[in-house]
């Protein structure tokens, strides 16, 4: 199956899915103006593809739909009652590698905005989950930390300014190497507790053993309020069941600067790249209009849907497909037996080329179509092209799908009139 | 939190730290490598060891086909990004360093005389332009596979920046040290993901591995980190 029947399927999925939870699809618009972009997130300008309008006003491709809802948020919804439920599939416009041309992103998101309690981000991780779930994806984690209770921490350590700076590069860095020297600049505290701030930055815990972190955590009175916020999402995770999908990473950095307190990040076992992640952005609505706690996240459907690949999983059955051919002047018959087909569920189409015999059935096989039917001066012939039914979509782009509990791959129905040699 | 079904696969570097990384890993507890007469890849106690070229090390860990690696800090400063740097190994050292065919003392004015139009030959470009942008010259930094100590005498380049271990081969062909950029030592690097679905298993092997750093007495060692069962 191709990338775009992948990517469609999936969205649909997704957006089914959100649509059950009460969110709605909103579009904003493929452009942002730089204004906006530099609003919102400090190094997105960098990374914008930029040009101008006829009105030589400073345009970009969206680099991100988080800004480009909160702008929504502002305009067109400013009167609509709070909490907003919103959601998106697009994509998001981002420079390749540093030097290269503009990249195309698929994502799919939503955001919650009004919402500013643990209701909200526990909803947000619970969606974020539910999704991947139904989707068919067994092992994934949420890997969550909170921006606020990170800089207070810090603060709280008797860190001077330049160390907590080396500190942040070095998580963003992934450094642990960089963060144990600079961890060694907190000053008033023991061996023991730099050892355990170092910790508490560099290894995941469960949350079902969160206790652990309370404990560090302890030591750093200035911690309290954004670990309670924060212990409160993670009871509510509890109670809706995705205990057993969270980590705890105090030490999480994301690459944008507008997240505000819970972050999170999606992964998978042997894929490269997060999933996708969000969290808690409650200084963004302010820079376009009033201001408003909001929340949300985004999947990066390309990693999405690589891991479905490679868990070999699929939300859908694939439709047979079956290729329909005439000759000498039985043109009609071939048309009334694909829409006949066509309204059984298989995917007919008619030939409209003056391929002969092998021609057609190489051509069939080629596409990765099921069947071939030949209407001849001898009757109808049917002949099979694939060896045993494809239900993941095997090779070749035909077949979209219909979702599981339509049955299983339908059988074709037979021509009428006499069955020809299989091949 | 451990992918217990899977070994656990840890990229290992071809050449001169090849030895002094397996004995340290040996000293921690893992399994021995036996990767001899040209194998690259070898399983043995539900540990898989791949062995490749230092800078191979990054990608392997990087597309997350190896969760552990072990390379020089030189190859990291050339290739950031994609994966967490977790410990300094303190093995396999040696020096990132300017070399050429002057005299120490000489370096400095040559380099404020060369100014942008000084010509370094390296196989570490990133680094080396950021070593000299950090003073405030833009030089020529020619890209070159190996033997760098041939360019400076055919007069491709004035200097070089390489690794210097012994400085013997710097010796041999006339050049002398000029200028430190940044000590190199052996680092493991991990897989972002593996360090999420092994958690256990890299803890344990980062508590082993400070407690043989410890051992050895190396400064600046001290355990920060190592998992104790106080916290589990």
């Amino acid at each position: 199956m191709n990338e775009t029947a992948w990517r469609r399927r999936v969205e649909r999925r997704l957006a089914d899915r959100w649509q059950t939870w009460g969110y709605r699809e909103v579009s904003p618009p493929v452009w942002a103006p730089w204004d906006d972009v530099a609003l919102g997130a400090a190094d997105l300008p960098l990374e914008a593809w930029k040009f101008l309008d006829p009105q030589g006003r400073l345009l970009t491709l969206r680099p991100d739909n988080t800004l480009a809802l909160a702008r929504l948020a502002a305009t067109d919804l400013v009167a609509e009652p709070r909490p907003l439920r919103l959601y998106y599939r697009n994509d998001v416009f981002r420079r390749l590698g540093g030097t290269g041309g503009v990249e195309a992103v698929p994502q799919a998101g939503l955001e919650l905005i009004g919402g500013g309690d643990a209701r909200a981000d526990a909803e947000v991780l619970a969606l974020a989950t539910e999704s991947l779930v139904d989707l068919g994806l067994g092992e994934f984690r949420l890997s969550v930390g909170h921006v606020d209770l990170l800089r207070r921490v810090l603060e709280g350590a008797g860190m001077p300014p330049s160390a907590r700076v080396a500190v942040m590069a070095a998580l963003q860095d992934r450094d642990h190497v960089a963060l144990e020297k600079a961890v060694a600049a907190a000053q008033g505290v023991t061996a023991e507790q730099r050892a355990e701030l170092f910790r508490c930055l560099t290894m995941p815990v469960r949350a079902g053993e969160r206790e652990v972190v309370a404990r560090w955590l302890e030591k750093w009175p200035g911690g309290r309020q954004s670990w309670a916020d924060l212990e409160a999402v993670l009871s509510l995770a509890g109670l809706y069941g995705l205990e057993g999908y969270i980590l705890i990473e105090p030490g999480l950095v994301l690459d944008l600067d507008y997240y505000s307190g819970l972050v999170f990040e999606i992964s998978v076992p042997g894929l490269a790249r997060p999933l996708g992640g969000g969290g808690r952005y409650d200084g963004l609505l302010g820079r376009f209009g009033a201001a408003e706690p909001a929340t949300g996240f985004a999947f990066e459907l390309m990693e999405l849907i690589a891991a479905m690949r490679a868990g070999d999983i699929s939300p859908g059955v694939r439709r047979p497909t079956c290729l329909v051919a005439a000759c000498n002047g039985r043109q009609q018959e071939a048309w009334m037996e694909a829409r006949r087909l066509r309204e059984v569920g298989v995917e007919a189409e008619v030939d409209a080329s003056d391929r002969s015999r092998e021609e057609l059935i190489e051509y069939g096989r080629r596409r990765g179509m099921d069947t071939l039917r030949l209407f001849t001066d001898d009757g109808p012939e049917e002949i099979a092209l694939s060896t045993g039914s494809h239900p993941e979509g095997g090779p070749g782009d035909g077949g979209a799908t219909v979702d599981a509990g339509a049955g299983g791959a339908a059988m074709i129905p037979t021509a009428r009139g006499k069955r020809g040699k299989a091949e | 939190m451990n992918n217990g079904s899977q070994p656990m696969t840890i990229a290992l570097p071809k050449g001169r730290m090849n030895v002094e990384v397996q004995g340290m890993l040996r000293d921690a507890g893992l399994p021995a490598a036996d990767l001899y007469g040209g194998r690259l890849l070898v399983e043995t106690d539900g540990v898989r060891y791949l062995l490749a070229r230092p800078s191979d090390v990054v990608t392997y860990v990087r597309e997350g086909v190896a969760d552990l690696g072990i390379t020089g800090k030189d190859i990291l400063m050339e290739n950031p990004g994609g994966y967490y740097e977790l410990v300094d190994l303190q093995v396999g050292r040696c020096s990132l360093a300017v070399a050429g065919p002057m005299p120490a003392d000489s370096w400095p004015a040559f380099l404020v005389d060369r100014g942008d139009r000084l010509r370094v030959a390296t196989k570490h470009p990133r680094a080396s332009r950021d070593f000299f942008a950090g003073m405030g010259v833009s030089p020529a930094v020619i890209g070159l596979g190996g033997a760098l100590e041939l360019a400076p005498q055919v007069g491709l380049t004035d200097v070089i920046v390489d690794l210097v271990q012994t400085g013997r081969t710097l010796q041999a062909n006339g050049l002398e040290y000029l200028e430190e950029i940044a000590p190199s030592t052996a680092r493991l690097i991990a897989h972002p993901v593996s360090l999420r679905f092994r958690t256990d298993q890299v803890d344990s092997l980062l508590a082993e591995l400070r407690r043989v750093l410890k051992k050895n007495g190396v400064p600046g060692s001290a355990p920060l980190g190592g998992g104790t069962d106080a916290h589990r």
